[in-house]
């Protein structure tokens, strides 16, 4: 009985502790995370004349969100959101992927490919923004290239198109994140035991099969993981649009995103010139919030009841 | 070298160096100084407004000027920040019309219609971007108005036996000679988030097609940009396309101005700003302007002129006599002659003798001008005329949106907030 209550005051003390431990943590996380949230989420609820809060404004901030002219931008923004994440789901994803299996299944050299598929990831979203702007420019290199293949003629103008800037940014995006997707698979396929593959191989099947029957299915953590990143970070696309196509996400808010949206709003940019309209854009951030927050859930739920356990 | 030497060459030097501290004491003047500080984004004019301001303290001896220099991008930001948080300097450069306004309804600058007397002699199209919205008042002592006009390169232009053109046939028939000779014959661009120069080329082609009356109709809702004469505007920019550089949508303002200064292009659609930039980017290169011709050769060639901005007073000032005094100098005839000296861009003040040739042809220019319609007219509240033309125009150009729906998207946006002055 004794030694009981003596360990569980312990215990106790020790919890004391913990929290004291925790404190400074605590308070550093709510004064930069939690403080600047509840904020922004209070600032919603105002209308905002200039750059003070005036009156208490209830939902209204959120229902301008889905009245012309703004809804055109939501609903446009929303929608170049979603392709890209669908784009780096195939193009990143999807082909790191393959890259991977590859890699699996030659041994040899893959330490030095997997370096190869991850170098870009080392730079800044802004210096390779940047670099494939020049790229692709008029008279840039890949004109160049593609005339001297003889598969182009004349200038390249594939970032001033509004038919092809948004590819070309998800290109450059999954082309700049490409190693990470090699880099979990390969882990993921490594941590697959040998045995099951071999099994598989004395049933008969080929590599593609082995590839999408078995492989696959083992390396839903894997898959959960890069999807909800994907997710994450596809939402909250900024930098790359910001350095190649301006924060109009030009051309004809063709490259447009949520975040770009939200710095017009914030930082006056939405007219073209510093005119802000700080309540819409802490809606649109409220917003944003809501969409990453649960959209993160469903995912993480979603790929938690698709693991497979052996 | 033998340590002596090193040795008295070090010796030496302190004592210069202590020499010069004591240049630098006696050079304070004796009385308490009033330091006015001054923020501005003109980080490009920081030598010329140094020397003005030191003219200034020669002749006020109590007062300094510290200007500070923020670069563009961040200027707006940083300036409302420290509004906000009550650490503004005493005077800040002010963005003219519907940027200027936020300052004001926020109550964070002093009306400066009884305080600065020489305001009073400057003309209206100055005046109007520092106005108050609401209350009609003036917030600060305007610096320059701009115009838009056909920068020529006139090396080019000699060499090929081109003269400045007459009539908008005549344009076209100098394009169509440039673009023969190998030369490409108008520099622009917009990609990369500098479609704002492709706004100015509307704003230089534009009065010349729909004429000087065509702001007030706007003004008074007798028009709008579905107007037929807007939208000709739009077609004629359009229809230049075949004379921009190739892979126009894709190069940017940065491009375009060193295509221009280059020699690479014998034509720059510009604002009055681009004097001193392209002077000082290449000061061999032999430039002038000309007003976009229209399709009458004895028709009055009007060009689109707008504030560029202002100085204006923060209210939470501690040192509002001096800056005050700052300001009136800053409105002075003085002043105005000393920044057309210094920049080359037309001075707010009207009253000056112009040295350089190619301001003087501005000057001449503005004296038929019409407001730019998208920034006097139609920048005070979101969303813009600007931001949908600057979105959209490239797409038009490409003839991938016809202008028409163009000009629809720009009155759909503008008229969810703008009413007219009946």
């Amino acid at each position: 009985m004794i030694d009981r209550r003596r360990k569980s005051s312990l215990k106790r003390t020790q919890q004391r502790m913990a929290v004291l431990f925790i404190l400074p943590a605590l308070a550093v996380y709510a004064l930069f995370v939690l403080y600047p949230l509840a904020m922004s989420l209070w600032g919603s609820f105002f209308i905002w004349k200039g750059l003070r809060i005036t009156e208490f404004a209830g939902l209204s901030n959120f229902s301008r969100l889905f009245v012309f002219p703004s809804s055109a931008r939501l609903y446009g923004a929303l929608w170049h959101n979603t392709a890209w994440f669908f784009g780096i789901m195939v193009f990143q994803n999807g082909i790191g992927l393959l890259f991977a299996w590859l890699l699996f299944l030659r041994d040899r050299g893959a330490a030095f490919f997997q370096s190869v598929f991850f170098f870009p990831a080392v730079l800044s979203p802004v210096i390779v923004g940047a670099l494939w702007r020049l790229l692709l420019a008029p008279g840039g290199v890949v004109e160049w290239a593609l005339n001297g293949l003889g598969l182009h003629q004349g200038s390249l103008t594939v970032l001033g198109n509004s038919h092809t800037a948004l590819a070309m940014l998800v290109a450059v995006d999954a082309w700049n994140w490409m190693g990470l997707p090699v880099l979990i698979y390969t882990a993921g396929l490594r941590q697959i035991s040998g045995q099951i593959f071999e099994a598989a191989k004395l049933d008969g099947a080929g590599n593609a099969r082995m590839l999408f029957s078995v492989a696959l299915p083992l390396l839903m953590p894997a898959l959960g993981t890069l999807t909800t990143l994907s997710f994450i970070n596809t939402f909250n696309q900024f930098d790359i649009v910001y350095v190649m196509q301006g924060v109009q996400g030009n051309p004809s808010y063709s490259t447009d995103t949520l975040v770009t949206y939200f710095y017009r709003l914030a930082f006056g940019a939405e007219g073209a010139v510093g005119i802000t309209d700080i309540g819409l854009a802490l809606a649109l951030g409220t917003m944003l919030f809501l969409i990453l927050s649960v959209g993160t859930l469903l995912m993480l739920r979603f790929f938690d009841r698709r693991t497979v356990q052996l | 070298m033998s340590m002596l030497s090193i040795h008295r060459r070090a010796a030496l030097g302190l004592i210069g160096g202590l020499a010069a501290c004591a240049g630098l004491f006696t050079s304070l003047p004796a009385r308490a100084d009033s330091t006015v500080t001054l923020w501005s984004w003109r980080t490009e004019d920081e030598a010329a407004m140094r020397r003005i301001f030191d003219a200034f303290e020669a002749k006020n001896p109590g007062i300094k000027v510290n200007i500070q220099f923020t670069p563009d991008a961040d200027y707006q930001n940083r300036l409302s920040t420290a509004l906000r948080g009550g650490r503004g300097p005493d005077i800040a450069q002010l963005k003219a019309y519907g940027e200027l306004q936020p300052f004001v309804e926020a109550g964070y600058l002093d009306a400066l219609d009884e305080s600065v007397p020489e305001l009073k002699s400057m003309p209206d199209a100055a005046l109007g971007g520092a106005r108050g919205r609401a209350d009609g008042k003036l917030y600060g002592v305007p610096y320059s108005v701009p115009m838009m006009g056909v920068f020529y390169n006139k090396d080019i232009f000699a060499a090929q036996g081109i003269e400045v053109p007459k009539t908008y046939k005549d344009f076209v028939a100098a394009c169509d000679k440039l673009k023969a000779a190998g030369i490409t014959p108008i520099a622009t661009g917009g990609a990369n988030g500098s479609a704002w120069e492709l706004e100015i080329g509307v704003g230089v082609i534009g009065p010349t097609v729909y004429g000087p009356g065509f702001y007030d109709e706007m003004m008074t809702g007798k028009a709008t940009f579905e107007d037929p004469r807007y939208v000709a505007a739009l077609k004629r920019f359009a229809e230049l396309k075949p004379y921009f550089p190739d892979g126009f949508a894709g190069i940017d303002y940065t491009t375009a101005t060193q295509q221009f200064i280059g020699g690479k292009a014998a034509m720059f659609l510009g604002g009055s700003f681009e004097n001193g930039s392209f002077k000082s980017q290449n000061p061999k290169l032999k430039f002038s302007i000309f007003p976009f011709p229209a399709d009458d050769a004895g028709a009055k060639l009007y060009t689109s002129a707008f504030s560029d901005g202002s100085y204006g007073l923060v209210s939470e000032s501690a040192n509002k006599e001096a800056a005050i005094k700052v300001l009136d100098f800053m409105a002075s005839a003085e002043f105005a002659q000393m920044f057309a000296d210094e920049l080359g861009w037309p001075p707010a003040r009207t009253d000056v003798t112009v040295k350089d040739p190619v301001l003087a042809e501005m000057m001449e220019m503005s004296k038929n001008s019409t407001p730019y319609l998208t920034l006097v007219g139609f920048r005070w509240q979101s969303p813009t005329a600007s931001s949908v033309l600057q979105a959209e125009i490239i797409d038009m150009v490409e003839g991938n949106i016809a202008p028409e729906k163009l000009a629809a998207d720009m009155q759909a946006a503008v008229a969810t907030w703008f009413k007219p002055k009946q």
